[in-house]
């Protein structure tokens, strides 16, 4: 079996510590990740999902315990670079991640910054907006965009890097619900087609269902490691971890309640359907 | 609040309106007008929100949704047309803005982050104080808003808003705008960003507040399932535009009609309308999760009881 990509191994983080105002934002997590799942990591407000996201570039160091990517210790300095090129990440505002005028120069702009020539820069950065569909775009301002846009050139800056690894910290919390979709469907193409690890960070359920496997975090600790269909079927259980079962799950639930035997985990609208059609002898 | 909704002025807010303690007349807004960076936000609106109504306004992003609530409370005047609001037409010079300002209570975005004074109390308080109640009042409406939003106000009147969790400091910034007592309550996006729990709590909230105090509010969001469980009215925008405004029960059972203009159908209208699609003849304007299920286990026992025997109902 290959070496995972993501290892983390008893994870602990203080923030300010040894002092008075010290946090204890995660405890003892453990987990790996392998190249090409598609992991989505939820849990309620302050539950530490984004200070573990930021340990799987090496944006925060562990106070104790260890991350690796590719084996790489995210704690030794001069991994630094290398780790931060294979795991990108995407983050809640886009209005704060494009930094130059014009869309094309935004994605460019990393693989400039590691001295790529010139040549290869230009067929990195057209296949970078091809994948998130952004090519006719290449030209707009980024000011012109919508959000969603916007997120997918980030996503596309990232790519121009040929990462490993791209990790979603709430990406989609400020869009629409159009947005929101293509988002998510760009990550979801990047995985399917280029083998592109995904962690997405959300607490949106309806997202985290489409996910492989999701992590639950709950006060700093990994409360659940499972993959949506079985975790979804627990609702009092995500309900004391403050979280809750998406649309589709939480229908199936009272069908079966009221005695229609849809079966457990059917956690999108469009599975959920064809279940209850199937059942009633219509399809 | 004065019964009057029409100035004498204003006469086409007719007799039937006179309810109506919002009106925008074909109000249009547009941003840095004149120079190239001119854009155009809200166009041609025109919209009347009755005393008491719970209305929400969807769209996508730069829909005009946020421009358009700022003008309900005198935050941003029309470029064009006509926004009067208790009586007080906007437009014109020697409006009472603070009449206005008491009268809609208007929740930004990310509301928490205007949070700043060393205790919750005091920092619930500042509105009324700068109305100027003397302290008993001020005490008084502190502790009426706090427990409003579900807060007790003995163990969160002390505390900082720092040390709050995310849903806490949303509802300590909703009762700082309740605390002004206003008649409407306009509330933008107020869950984003927190997790389903603290979302529940939220909406909950708005929804008893609606229910005890008859309060006429606003909701904007980006999300329909929101609005389908919550709202009576639902306010489409479209580039600044009014896109449809309907009742919420009439708006989504037409979802071809939403879809149309490029917007999400409820996840609830959803499912009903791909079962219907199969053959399922299930009514398509149930608009909650428990609805939904009394329709679908509804027709289901009405198709088994033709022929097989149905299984038994819990």
């Amino acid at each position: 079996m290959p070496a995972p990509l993501l290892e983390v191994e008893n994870l602990t983080h203080v923030y300010h510590p040894q002092t008075a105002r010290a946090v204890r934002a995660l405890e003892d997590v453990s987990f790996t990740v392998a190249h090409g799942e598609f992991v989505a990591i939820i849990g309620g407000n302050g539950s530490g999902k984004s200070t573990l996201a930021r340990h799987l570039n090496a944006l925060l160091l562990p106070t104790g315990g260890r991350v690796r990517v590719d084996g790489l210790d995210t704690a030794v300095d001069e991994h630094l670079w290398e780790i931060r090129r294979r795991v990108g990440m995407v983050f809640q505002n886009p209005d704060n991640q494009l930094v130059t005028s014009i869309v094309e120069e935004d994605v460019a702009f990393g693989p400039e910054n590691l001295g790529v020539p010139p040549a290869e820069i230009r067929v990195r950065v057209d296949a970078a907006l091809a994948a998130v569909r952004m090519s006719a775009l290449r030209e707009r301002p980024p000011h012109l965009l919508s959000g969603g846009q916007k997120q997918r050139v980030a996503i596309a800056g990232i790519l121009a890097l040929r990462p490993s690894c791209i990790v979603f910290d709430e990406a989609t919390t400020m869009l629409d619900p159009a947005g929101q979709r293509e988002v998510m469907e760009s990550a979801r193409c990047l995985r399917d087609e280029s083998g592109i690890t995904i962690i997405a960070i959300t607490h949106n359920m309806d997202e985290a269902a489409t996910a492989d496997r999701i992590l639950v975090l709950h006060e700093g600790r990994l409360a659940l490691d499972a993959p949506p269909r079985q975790l979804f079927t627990e609702a009092a259980r995500l309900r004391a971890l403050r979280l809750d079962l998406p649309e589709a799950a939480q229908v199936a639930d009272g069908l079966r309640r009221r005695g229609v035997a849809v079966e457990a985990g059917r956690v999108e609208i469009a599975g959920l359907a064809e279940a209850i059609l199937a059942l009633a002898g219509r399809r | 609040m004065s019964p009057r909704a029409a100035s004498p002025d204003h006469p086409e807010i007719a007799p039937a309106n006179a309810d109506a303690v919002i009106a925008c007349e074909d109000v249009s807004h547009v941003y840095q007008a004149g120079t190239p960076l001119e854009s155009v936000a809200v166009q041609g609106v025109s919209l009347r929100i009755g005393r008491g109504e719970f209305v929400g306004i969807v769209g996508p992003t730069g829909s005009g949704k946020s421009t358009l609530v700022q003008h309900f409370n005198g935050l941003l005047r029309p470029t064009s047309g006509r926004v009067i609001v208790a009586g007080e037409s906007l437009d014109r010079r020697g409006a009472d803005v603070r009449k206005v300002r008491r009268t809609v209570g208007l929740l930004f975005q990310y509301p928490e982050h205007q949070l700043f004074e060393e205790t919750v109390a005091r920092d619930v308080a500042f509105g009324p104080r700068n109305l100027g109640l003397d302290e008993e009042d001020v005490e008084e409406r502190v502790t009426w808003a706090l427990r409003l939003v579900g807060l007790d106000p003995e163990r969160f009147g002390p505390r900082s808003p720092f040390s709050l969790s995310g849903g806490e400091m949303r509802r300590v910034a909703i009762a700082g705008v309740l605390a002004m007592k206003p008649a409407v309550l306009v509330l933008d996006e107020p869950t984003a960003g927190l997790d389903p729990v603290g979302r529940r709590e939220i909406l909950d909230r708005v929804q008893s507040l609606r229910a005890e105090q008859k309060i006429t509010i606003v909701l904007v969001a980006h999300s329909m399932d929101d609005v389908a469980r919550l709202c009576e009215r639902i306010v489409v925008l479209h580039q600044g535009r009014v896109a449809l405004d309907a009742p919420t029960r009439a708006a989504f059972s037409a979802a071809d009609r939403l879809r149309e203009i490029g917007l999400d159908v409820p996840r609830v209208s959803d499912l009903l309308w791909r079962l219907r699609a199969g053959g399922l003849p299930v009514r398509t304007d149930r608009l909650t999760v428990a609805e939904a299920v009394d329709e679908i286990a509804r027709t289901m026992r009405a198709g088994a009881s033709g022929g097989r025997r149905e299984r038994g109902d819990a």
